[in-house]
C-alpha cells in the first residue's frame, strides 16, 4: 500500500461520528475533522464499513473501483447535455477510458506505450488520486 | 498530326502533371460527396440525370430541421454552428434511450478495466 491510501483507511477507521464536528490529531497538529483534506472517499469508506461486514480497508478499494467507473461516465453525461451529440459524447469518454491523454503533458513519459496503457488505473492504485479523481467526477455535472 | 515518342517531347513540368493529378482526385471526391447526397456540388447539373444518385434522407437533420428532407448533412452542420445553444432544446425520449446506452457501455467497460478491484482485495 502506497501514497495516502493507509491514511483514507485510517480516517474512516478514526473518525468516528463523521458527521460531527471532531478533532483530528494525526495531521497538522489537529484540525476539525470536517476541513481535513477532501471528506467525501474516507466518508464514503465509513458509511460502507458500518452497513456491511467489510472493513475500511477493503471499502477503499470499492469505492475507488466506482469513482473510476463514475468518472467516464460523468463526462460523458456533461459533454452529451452540452452538445447533445451522444455519438461523440461516448467517443470521449470511450477515450478517455482507454488513452492516457495526459501523458502529452509530461514529456518526460515515454509517449508510445504510455499513451495505451491504463494510466488512470494506475495513477489511482499506486499514487491513490482517489479524491481528485472523485472531485473531477462530481464537478462534471 | 502523327504521334511522337521522344525524352524531350513531353512538355509538362512535375508541378504542372502533379497539380493536374491532384485536381483529378479532387474532382473525384467531390463526385463522390455529391452522389452520396452529402455536399450538392456546383458541377452538379452536368452530373445530374446520369451520375447522381436518388438523394438519401438525411434522418437526423431531415426530422430537426428541414420537413420536406431538402436539407443536406453539410447544411446540418452549418445550421449546427449558427445556433450555439442546441443544449436547451428539450430532450427527446430516444436520444435520451441512447444516451443511457452508451452510459452501461461506459460504466461496463471501466467496470471490467478495474474488475479485481471489487473482487480481489489487499491485505496490508
Amino acid at each position: 500500500m502506497n501514497s495516502m491510501q493507509g491514511f483514507w483507511i485510517a480516517m474512516a477507521r478514526l473518525g468516528g461520528g463523521w458527521f460531527h464536528s471532531e478533532w483530528w490529531r494525526y495531521w497538522d497538529c489537529g484540525a476539525p475533522l470536517e476541513f481535513v483534506y477532501a471528506p467525501l472517499v474516507p466518508c464514503l469508506e465509513r458509511m460502507g464499513s458500518r452497513g456491511s461486514r467489510n472493513s475500511c480497508r477493503r471499502w477503499l478499494q470499492t469505492v475507488s473501483g466506482l469513482i473510476y467507473c463514475l468518472g467516464p461516465v460523468t463526462l460523458f453525461v456533461m459533454a452529451w447535455l452540452l452538445t447533445r451529440a451522444p455519438g461523440y459524447a461516448f467517443a470521449a469518454a470511450a477515450a478517455l477510458s482507454l488513452l492516457a491523454v495526459a501523458v502529452f503533458l509530461a514529456p518526460m513519459l515515454s509517449l508510445a506505450p504510455a499513451f495505451l496503457d491504463a494510466r488512470r488505473l494506475y495513477l489511482m492504485v499506486v499514487w491513490d488520486e482517489t479524491p481528485h479523481m472523485a472531485a473531477l467526477a462530481m464537478l462534471r455535472l | 498530326m502523327p504521334t511522337r515518342y521522344f525524352a524531350q517531347a513531353s512538355s509538362a513540368s512535375l508541378f504542372q502533371s502533379s497539380v493536374y493529378g491532384v485536381s483529378i482526385l479532387w474532382l473525384l471526391v467531390r463526385y463522390l460527396l455529391h452522389r452520396g447526397g452529402i455536399v450538392t456540388s456546383a458541377s452538379s447539373t452536368a452530373w445530374s440525370g446520369v451520375t447522381a444518385a436518388p438523394r438519401k434522407p438525411n434522418r437526423r437533420r431531415t426530422n430537426l430541421n428541414s420537413r420536406d428532407g431538402s436539407m443536406s448533412v453539410a447544411e446540418g452542420w452549418l445550421e449546427d454552428i449558427r445556433r450555439p445553444f442546441r443544449s436547451k432544446e428539450r430532450l427527446r425520449v430516444p436520444e435520451v434511450i441512447r444516451a443511457v446506452g452508451y452510459a452501461a457501455l461506459l460504466l461496463w467497460l471501466n467496470a471490467y478495466v478495474c474488475r479485481e478491484m471489487f473482487v480481489r482485495y489487499t491485505r496490508a
